[in-house]
C-alpha cells in the first residue's frame, strides 16, 4: 500500500470512540490514519450502561487496564440480569453469566435436573448457577483460574457511566495517534461517478476527506441514512418499545447489587444499573401503551433512592439498516440499528461492529465487495440472534394486566423463534450455534424464567444412574453454597480493587445538554 | 412425564458397519431405559479388499460406544493415519493432515502469520507447520498422551472393513442386541410410516422406530412418500468405484495417498496386512479394465486380490428422517470417498439420532430438527470434496476442465471468494473439518489469498524475528517427531494398551454426544510449547 488508509469516524459517542480505540489498538501506525469528528454541542446518550462479558475481551484486545478503566468510569461488576415481574406478576428470575451445573453423560444439566426433581431433589435449577447464588447476597470476586472448580463456572461484565467511559476512551485513544476534530458536519460530498463519500464539510467550512467513513452519529445516521439513503428494517411490530425516560438516583447502600435489574411494567420495563456512587434508572416503554407523563411518573415512583436530576427522554425505533456497509460507508452503533437494552446488547453490538470492521478493513481506497458482504453477513447473524432472544421475553408471558402484554403474547413471532420455543417445550432442546450471542444457559434461564417448561427431558438422561447423579448434584450444590459464602461482598471488592476517582454525576450534565 | 406412548422397540435394517454402529449407538444410549434394539441383517456388501478410511472424530465416537482402540488394532487390522496426501490435484503435491498448524500469534490465527511471513519471503508450505506433516514424512507416531495433545495432533485409522463389521457385530451381540439374518426384506408402508417389514419367510417385524442402514439403495426410506434424492454429481462428477488390495507396505505409511487421473483418482490406504486400493472414475470415459490398469500404473502397487466395481451417484436424501424411519449412512448421503468422509456420514447421522431420539412413537417433532441439522452437516462435508474438483489445476482434461468451470454451491463459492481475498475462513456451524483442515486444503489446492488481516502487520518487529519464529516452530516439530517410535512400534504398543485413547474424563463417557460429529476445538498453543510463553506474558 502506498499511503495510509484514511478513516474518518463521524460521531464521538461510545460507538465512535470504541471504533477509534479498536483501530488504534489493532492496526499498526502508518497503515491507517484515523480522524474522529465530534461536536461538543451534541450530547452522547449517556445513561448508566450495562454490558456483557465480551467487553472484557475488547478491553484486553486493545490493551485497556481494567482497574484504570473501572476507576475512571465509576464502574461496578455485573453477574447477570435480575428479571422481576416478567412472564407474570410476582415472577422473578436471573439470567446469569454462567452455566447451570455440569453436563453428565452427554446430557445438558437441565435435563438431569428435571429428572432429579421428579425424584425428589429439593433444589431449584438456579441453585446450580454459581453467579446466581453469589448475587443473592450481593457478592463478587473474579472467576477461579482453575477450570475444574465450581467457581470458574461464570464470567462477569460491567456497569459504568457511559459518559465517563467515552471520556476515558478519548484519552486512551488520542495518546495512540487518533486525531480528534471538533466540529458539526453540515454537508456530505459524494463522488458523482461512484457514489462514494469523498468528504464531509464542517460548519467552520473545513472539508475532511477520507477513504472510509464510519457513521457513528447515532440515531441521526448522518451518513448511512442522510447521505447513502439506506433502508431501515423496522422491527417494532415485535419490539414495540420506542421511548425511555432515564434518571440518576442516589445509591442504595442496602442493595449494592452485582447485577442489573429489569422490572416489567405495564407498558415496558424499568432498568436499574448500580454505579459506584449513584444508580442509573430508566423506563423503556411503548408510546402506544402509555403517555409520556405517566411513564415519567412511574419511573420516579419506583426508585430506591432520591432522584438526582429530572428524567430525560430518549426516542428510538427497534430495527436495523438493511445495508450497514454501503460503498465506503460503514455504520456502527445506533446509526446501524437499535435493539432495546433489555439484554444489555448495545455495547456488544458496537464491539462486534468494530471487531468485524477491523477484520475486514479494506486494504486500500477501493472497497472489496466480498469484505462488505462478509461484514453484513456477520452483523446479520448478531442482530437476528439477539432479536429472537429479546422477543422471547415479551412473547412468553401470562400477564393480563396491561395491553402491551396481551399484544406481545398474541403477536406473530419469527419462525426461527417459533421453532426454538417448540423444541424447548417438547424436550428441553436448545440449538447449538458457533457464532452470535446467547448460548444454551441463556436460553434455558429465559425459557424457564418466562414460564416455558419442557414437557419431557432428553431420553438419554435415563441412561444415567439416578442415585449417582443425585449424589453429584448435591455435592455440586454444597460446593456452590460454601464457595459463594466465602466471597467478599460486591461493595468490599470494589472498594479494594477499583474505587472511583471521580464521584461527580456526569450524566446529569448530559441531561441538560439534551 | 414419560408416558406409555414412548419408544419401546427399534429395528435396524441393513448390513456391515453402518448397521452395527447404529445398533451399538442406540443400545448404548437407550437400552438401559428399556428400549430393545433388534437388527435385521442383510447380506454383506463388503469384499475382503475394502478399507474404512476414517476421520479423527471416529475416536470420540468409539469412546462414546465404549469401543477400545487396542482391540481395534488387534482385531481389525487398523493402522494410524494422520492425513491424506494429494498428488496431481494442484501444481505441487500437498498433505492434508488432521493436526493443527503452528500457534496463534498475537491473538491472530496462525494462517495470518503465515500469509504475512510469506510476503517476507517464507517459502515453507502451511502444512509443514502441523506436526502431522512431520509424522507423515518420518513415519513416526505415538498416540497423544492426553486431551491437550490430542487436540493438536489428531489422527484416525485405516481399518479392514470386513473385520471391523465383524468386530462391531460381536460387541453388539455381546451387549444384548438381537439379530436375524435374512437375504432381503420388504417394507410395509401405511400412514406415511413403515408399519412393519416382512421377512422372506413371511414374518412381520414391527417397531416404533426403524433405522434404514441398507446403503445407497435405502430400502426402507425410498418406500416412503416424501423421499427426495438430491443429485450432487454436478459437483462430484465421478460415478464408479473400483476396489482391490495390494500387499502390506513396509514401513507402513501414516497417511493415505490420493493421485489424480485424467478421469478420476486413485487412492492407496495402507493398513496392517494389506493396502487398500481404490479407483474412482467417470464410467463414461473409462472402462473398468482401463480403470484397474490406471490404478496400477498410478500407484505402482500390484493387486493381490480381485477387483470389484460399484456404481455410485453422489447426493443426499433431503429428508433422511421420514415418519418413523431414519436413514443412516449411505442410505442418507453418498459421497465421493476422496476425503475419507464416508464413515463420517454414518457418525453424523447417529450422533444426531442419539441427541434427538424421539420421545413419543406417534408424533416425532424431532424429525425436522434432525433433518435440518443433518442436511447442513452433509452439505458442508460435501463441500470439502468439491474443493478438490473446483480448484484443480490440471490442464487439457475434460473432467477437470468441466469441474473448474462448474458453478459450485453458493455457500462454497462465497467461502472461496472470501478466502481468496484475505485468508478469512468462514467456518460455520455443522462443519466436520477443522479450520486448519480447510487451510491446508485450500492452500494446498493453490488458493493463495490476495492479502491478509491488517492486524498481522504488527506481527513481527522485523524479518529476522519472523524467520526466527517460524524456524523455531519447525525445529519444535522436528524435535518432537524424532522422539517418537515408528508406526509399527506405535501400533504394537497401542495394541497392548487397553483404553489407551482416553483423552477426556473417562467418567463422562458420553461427554457431548451431540458434539462428537463436530471437530474438537483446536487449541493451537498445546503442542508447540514455545509460543505459549508469549500468550501468557501478553495476558500478564
Amino acid at each position: 500500500m502506498t499511503r495510509p488508509l484514511k478513516v474518518v469516524i463521524v460521531g464521538g459517542g461510545t460507538a465512535g470512540w470504541m471504533c477509534a480505540t479498536g483501530l488504534a489498538g489493532a492496526v499498526r501506525p502508518g497503515l491507517c490514519d484515523v480522524t474522529l469528528i465530534e461536536s461538543d454541542e451534541i450530547a452522547t446518550v449517556g445513561v448508566g450502561e450495562a454490558t456483557l462479558p465480551q467487553l472484557k475481551d475488547f478491553n484486553d484486545f486493545v490493551g485497556i487496564d481494567e482497574v484504570e478503566f473501572m476507576r475512571n468510569s465509576n464502574a461496578t461488576f455485573k453477574l447477570g440480569i435480575d428479571f422481576v415481574d416478567w412472564g407474570k406478576k410476582g415472577n422473578r428470575y436471573m439470567h446469569p453469566f454462567g452455566v447451570f451445573g455440569q453436563p453428565m453423560g452427554g446430557v445438558a444439566f437441565h435435563h438431569l435436573w428435571m429428572k432429579a426433581k421428579q425424584a425428589g431433589l429439593e433444589h431449584a435449577l438456579e441453585d446450580y448457577s454459581y453467579p446466581i447464588v453469589a448475587t443473592r447476597t450481593n457478592r463478587f470476586e473474579f472467576p477461579s483460574e482453575d477450570k475444574s472448580s465450581v467457581s470458574a463456572a461464570y464470567a462477569y461484565a460491567y456497569h459504568f457511566d457511559a459518559f465517563l467511559y467515552v471520556q476515558f476512551l478519548r484519552g486512551f485513544t488520542q495518546a495512540r495517534g487518533v486525531k480528534r476534530q471538533e466540529g458539526l458536519i453540515v454537508e456530505t460530498n459524494l463522488d458523482p461517478d461512484t457514489g462514494y463519500i469523498r468528504s464531509v464539510k464542517l460548519a467552520s467550512g473545513q472539508v475532511i476527506e477520507g477513504d472510509l467513513f464510519i457513521d457513528c452519529s447515532g440515531f441521526r445516521a448522518l451518513l448511512i441514512d442522510k447521505a447513502m439513503k439506506t433502508e431501515f428494517e423496522d422491527w417494532s411490530k415485535w419490539l414495540p418499545n420506542n421511548r425511555a425516560f432515564a434518571v440518576i438516583c442516589e445509591r442504595n447502600d442496602e442493595n449494592f447489587t452485582p447485577y442489573t435489574r429489569s422490572t416489567a411494567r405495564e407498558a415496558g420495563w424499568q432498568w436499574r444499573i448500580p454505579l459506584q456512587h449513584r444508580t442509573g434508572n430508566g423506563y423503556a416503554y411503548s408510546s402506544s401503551f402509555i403517555s409520556d407523563d405517566e411513564a415519567r411518573q412511574t419511573l420516579l415512583d419506583n426508585l430506591d433512592g432520591k432522584a438526582l436530576n429530572d428524567p430525560w427522554q430518549l426516542k428510538f425505533v427497534s430495527g436495523r439498516r438493511k445495508d450497514c456497509w454501503v460503498k465506503n460507508c460503514v455504520a456502527i452503533g445506533l446509526a446501524s440499528g437499535f435493539l432495546e437494552p433489555l439484554e444489555s446488547t448495545s455495547i456488544y453490538l458496537i464491539q462486534m461492529g468494530v471487531i468485524h470492521l477491523i477484520r475486514l478493513l479494506p486494504r486500500g481506497p477501493e472497497m472489496e465487495p466480498v469484505a462488505i458482504e462478509e461484514y453484513k453477513r456477520s452483523m446479520d447473524v448478531e442482530y437476528q440472534r439477539i432479536r429472537d432472544f429479546l422477543i422471547l421475553h415479551y412473547h412468553a408471558n401470562e400477564r393480563d394486566d396491561a395491553e402491551l402484554w396481551r399484544y406481545t403474547r398474541n403477536m406473530d413471532i419469527p419462525d426461527s423463534l417459533k421453532e426454538k420455543i417448540a423444541a424447548f417445550r417438547h424436550r428441553g432442546h436448545v440449538p447449538f450455534y458457533k457464532d452470535g450471542l446467547f448460548a444454551m444457559p441463556s436460553w434455558v434461564s429465559v425459557f424457564y424464567g418466562q414460564g416455558i417448561t419442557p414437557e419431557n427431558y432428553d431420553p438419554l438422561t435415563d441412561n444415567m444412574e439416578l442415585e449417582a447423579a443425585l449424589a453429584r448434584m448435591r455435592d455440586m450444590h454444597e460446593k456452590i453454597r460454601t464457595h459463594t459464602a466465602a466471597m467478599p461482598s460486591h461493595d468490599e471488592f470494589i472498594r479494594g480493587y477499583c474505587p472511583a476517582v471521580d464521584t461527580e454525576v456526569r450524566a446529569t450534565r448530559k441531561a441538560g445538554a439534551r | 412425564m414419560m408416558t406409555g406412548n414412548r419408544i419401546r422397540r427399534v429395528v435396524v435394517v441393513g448390513s456391515d458397519e453402518s448397521v452395527w454402529l447404529s445398533a451399538l449407538a442406540l443400545h448404548r444410549g437407550f437400552a438401559r431405559s428399556g428400549v430393545s434394539i433388534e437388527v435385521i441383517e442383510l447380506p454383506t456388501l463388503l469384499q475382503s479388499s475394502d478399507v474404512c478410511a476414517t476421520l479423527p472424530n471416529i475416536r470420540n465416537f468409539h469412546r462414546l460406544l465404549g469401543l477400545d482402540q487396542a482391540e481395534l488394532i488387534r482385531h481389525c487390522g487398523a493402522s494410524f493415519t494422520v492425513g491424506q496426501r494429494f498428488i496431481g490435484f494442484a501444481e505441487k503435491p500437498f498433505l492434508h493432515v488432521y493436526s493443527s498448524a503452528g500457534a496463534s500469534m498475537k491473538g491472530l490465527p496462525f494462517v495470518q502469520a503465515w500469509l504475512k511471513a510469506r510476503t517476507e519471503g517464507l517459502e515453507v508450505a502451511y502444512e509443514e507447520f502441523a506436526i502431522g506433516t512431520g509424522l507423515a514424512k518420518s513415519g513416526r507416531f505415538a498416540p497423544p498422551r492426553d486431551a491437550l495433545e490430542a487436540e493438536t495432533c489428531d489422527y484416525a485409522y485405516h481399518i479392514h472393513a470386513a473385520s471391523y463389521a465383524g468386530w462391531l457385530k460381536a460387541h453388539a451381540l455381546h451387549r444384548g442386541v438381537t439379530v436375524s439374518s435374512v437375504p432381503d426384506i420388504t417394507p410395509q408402508v401405511g400412514n406415511g410410516r413403515i408399519e412393519a417389514i416382512t421377512l422372506p419367510d413371511g414374518q412381520r417385524v414391527e417397531a416404533d422406530l426403524f433405522v434404514d442402514a441398507t446403503g445407497a439403495q435405502g430400502k426402507l426410506i425410498t418406500a416412503l412418500e416424501g423421499d427426495d434424492f438430491e443429485d450432487w454429481s454436478e459437483w462430484l462428477p465421478l460415478n464408479r468405484l473400483l476396489v482391490t488390495a495390494g500387499k502390506g507396505l513396509s514401513p507402513l505409511p501414516l497417511y493415505a495417498q490420493i493421485t489424480a487421473h485424467a478421469h478420476g483418482w486413485a487412492g492407496l490406504y495402507p493398513h496392517q496386512g494389506q493396502t487398500g486400493m481404490v479407483m474412482a472414475y467417470d464410467g463414461a470415459a473409462l472402462s473398468d479394465d482401463e480403470a484397474l490398469k490406471a490404478l496400477v500404473a498410478l500407484t505402482g502397487v500390484q493387486p493381490t486380490a480381485g477387483a470389484t466395481v460399484n456404481a455410485f451417484t453422489a447426493g443426499q436424501r433431503r429428508t433422511p428422517w421420514i415418519g418413523n424411519c431414519v436413514a443412516i449412512g449411505e442410505s442418507a448421503c453418498v459421497l465421493d470417498p476422496l476425503d475419507a468422509s464416508r464413515l463420517h456420514v454414518t457418525q453424523i447421522g447417529l450422533t444426531h439420532l442419539m441427541s434427538l431420539f424421539p420421545i413419543e412413537r406417534e408424533v416425532m417433532p424431532e424429525q425436522k430438527l434432525f433433518n435440518d441439522d443433518v442436511r447442513s452437516h452433509y452439505e458442508r462435508l460435501r463441500n470439502v470434496s468439491v474443493v478438490h474438483y473446483k480448484l484443480n489445476q490440471r490442464q487439457g482434461e475434460g473432467l477437470w476442465h468441466r469441474a473448474r468451470d462448474t458453478e459450485v454451491p453458493p455457500e462454497l463459492a462465497y467461502k472461496l471468494r472470501l478466502y481468496g481475498d484475505r485468508g478469512l475462513l468462514m467456518h460455520m456451524d455443522h462443519e466436520s473439518f477443522t479450520e486448519d483442515s480447510w487451510h491446508m486444503l485450500l492452500l494446498g489446492q493453490g488458493l493463495i489469498p490476495r492479502t491478509y488481516d491488517y492486524k498481522a502487520e504488527n506481527m513481527f518487529s522485523d524479518k529476522r524475528e519472523a524467520v526466527h519464529r517460524f524456524q523455531s516452530l519447525l525445529g519444535g516439530i522436528k524435535a518432537q517427531v524424532m522422539t517418537l517410535p515408528s508406526h509399527e512400534q506405535a501400533l504394537a504398543q497401542a495394541a497392548g494398551v487397553s483404553g489407551a485413547d482416553r483423552g477426556r474424563n473417562a467418567t463422562d463417557w458420553l461427554s457431548s454426544a451431540a458434539a462428537t460429529s463436530a471437530p474438537s476445538e483446536v487449541r493451537r498453543d498445546g503442542w508447540l510449547r514455545p509460543d505459549q510463553a508469549e500468550v501468557w506474558a501478553r495476558r500478564g
